[in-house]
């Protein structure tokens, strides 16, 4: 019995493995048809690799060890936490950055360079630096000139 | 190519450093058990290593990392005791189906992992992103962690994975997220090794089965659950490797046994402190197979390097100020019964497929001797998260669904693996465990 037991429990096991693995790998097939929002983006899909072309933007033209602050649309719900999680990918894709948010406390203050995605954002203290169709960055000047 | 066999290099050297650690091996563990604390004691000491380079301010590099490693280990070689020629080759040599169903479901787990789809999102959030900004650094980079938006990066977090991807990326030379998947999968061969050796005197259907059956359970929920890259590995990696120490009366080797996976869990995680806490205590509360119960060599095996973990962890995260709050509301009956359907329903997780439910068969535990310090251990993690469901003052629905599910993952192999031998058990054969049986337990 207790074989028995244990018997159906390792069926049962490797049926789910074995479902997990087949759903897991057809997903990983339509990677690049992936739409999911951003709280479910994965690594490698289109959308990551949307906001990392824009991010090549303060690649090419800011040195490393700057704060740069990143800017996205608002949620369009309360709770959606869309714009929080993009921000957490850009600071993920510029790792050699201070990747500061929009609002923060010391943002204001720290803020060196900042950059839009799918964004606009009008500031007496923003210098245009660079532009991409979906993105802009600038540089922040301390002062308002 | 060549990357990958750097990270094998270095994962190597962990294990034979830590395979070295004079005292760490007892007579009766075989080859498995010796590999897996072995491996887990290497990493206990790389993670002192690192912390040792930043405090001084001396910063890493695969020189002074490589040279710190290998001074270590030419101590240990030349001051250590030798292992008797006999105990070096007791590597199991009855494989059969369940150890093939085993490796199988490491390498499905791995090669999925290397695709980077199950990759867990806290590797993006910031296992990962820490591991590359130490890389950058050349060291756990405290003025990013402290920044005021730091807290999305849980910057309080101990430092033990972050610490192998830096040190991963600095081997092969720059940072390569589907490379460092392979650590999880390391991980999950550690933890059915370690399985594996706990089901050695089981019966041979039980002890295949046993070892498939952990194996088929936590891929799956490995692969649906994105676990790749995530530290939820290590509290279960210690757990289950402390399993033969917690099973036998405790002697000097399973103290130190157990003092190795406690600072391997606090090394890994915050929730791993208190995991290290229980096991120490479950160790401590039991009446030593010989000697004083509270002789100071038994807080020194247990003792030091949880302590060497932990202390310099809460001393950094004091000082750069980095403890995020638990928002406490104290305990209230309207969060528990919020909590409760959400536990379950979390416990019914679609990863899991049913098999989370075999924590309800934790009073079993209770009924051998040999398994009831495991069971106190298991009893007190799982009463310490669900506390922690009861007295935060978050959304209780969101914070239950988004983080239960994953705690599992620390308890289910233990719980399975302890169980295991319920169902059947033959004596053990080794004639100096059988003559101290009767003193084993203690007061728990």
């Amino acid at each position: 019995m207790r074989k028995l037991i244990l018997g159906f429990a390792l069926a049962w096991g490797v049926f789910a493995l074995l479902r997990e693995t087949t759903e897991a790998l057809v997903e990983v097939d339509a990677r690049e048809e992936d739409q999911a929002s951003v709280p479910y983006w994965h690594l490698g899909t289109p959308q990551v690799k949307r906001l990392d072309r824009c991010l090549e933007l303060v690649r090419r033209q800011v040195p490393p060890g700057h704060v740069v602050v990143f800017a996205s649309p608002d949620d369009a719900r309360t709770g959606d936490q869309h714009e929080f999680f993009r921000w957490r990918w850009a600071a993920y894709l510029l790792p050699q950055y201070d990747v500061a948010p929009l609002q923060g406390p010391d943002t204001g203050r720290l803020a060196e360079y900042l950059i839009t995605y799918h964004r606009d954002i009008e500031n007496p203290r923003l210098e245009a630096m660079a532009e991409l169709p979906d993105c802009r960055l600038y540089r922040v000047r301390k002062t308002v000139p | 190519m060549i990357a990958a066999l750097a990270l094998v290099i270095l994962a190597a050297l962990l294990v034979f450093l830590g395979t070295r650690v004079p005292g760490l091996a007892a007579p009766t563990d075989g080859a498995l058990q010796r590999l897996v604390i072995g491996a887990l004691a290497g990493m206990v000491l790389f993670h002192l290593l690192a912390t040792v380079l930043d405090l001084t301010g001396l910063g890493w590099s695969v020189l002074k990392l490589g040279a710190g490693l290998l001074i270590l280990l030419a101590l240990f070689l030349r001051f250590g005791a030798k292992t008797p020629e006999g105990e070096r080759r007791r590597l199991p040599s009855d494989l059969g189906w369940g150890d093939e169903t085993a490796l199988l479901a490491v390498v499905v787990f791995s090669l999925v992992a290397l695709t980077l789809w199950v990759t867990t999102p806290d590797f993006v959030f910031h296992w990962g992103l820490k591991g590359h900004r130490y890389f950058l650094a050349r060291g756990v980079d405290y003025a990013y962690l402290a920044r005021s938006w730091g807290w999305a990066i849980h910057p309080d977090y101990p430092q033990l994975l972050p610490e192998l991807y830096a040190a991963s990326a600095l081997a092969i030379g720059r940072f390569d997220p589907p490379l460092l998947m392979l650590w999880s999968a390391f991980f999950f061969a550690l933890l059915l090794a370690a399985a594996r050796e706990i089901l050695r005197t089981a019966e041979p259907f039980v002890r295949q089965a046993g070892i498939a059956l952990l194996a088929v359970v936590l891929a799956a929920f490995a692969v649906r659950h994105q676990m790749a890259g995530g530290a939820d590995w290590l509290p279960a990696l210690a757990l289950i490797a402390a399993i033969p120490a917690l099973s036998r009366p405790p002697d000097p080797a399973a103290d130190l046994q157990i003092g190795v996976a406690a600072a391997f869990a606090a090394a890994a995680k915050v929730e791993g402190v208190v995991l290290a806490g229980l096991l120490v205590l479950a160790q401590l509360a039991r009446r030593p197979a010989a000697g004083s119960w509270f002789a100071p060599g038994r807080f020194f095996r247990l003792g030091l390097l949880p302590a060497l973990v932990i202390l310099p962890w809460g001393l950094q995260v004091r000082r750069y100020h980095l403890f995020t709050v638990l928002s406490s509301g104290g305990l209230s009956w309207e969060r528990a019964k919020i909590a409760g359907p959400a536990v379950v329903d979390a416990v019914n997780s679609p990863g899991w497929h049913g098999f989370s439910w075999v924590l309800l068969l934790l009073p079993l535990l209770a009924l051998r001797r040999r398994s009831r310090p495991l069971g106190f251990v298991l009893a007190g993690q799982l009463a310490f998260y669900l506390w922690i469901y009861l007295v935060a003052a978050f959304d209780t629905e969101y914070y239950v669904a988004m983080s239960f599910p994953r705690l599992l993952f620390h308890l289910v192999p233990a719980m399975l693996v302890g169980l295991v031998p319920h169902l059947t058990w033959e004596p053990p054969c080794r004639p100096s465990t059988i003559t101290v049986e009767g003193r084993m337990g203690g007061s728990l």
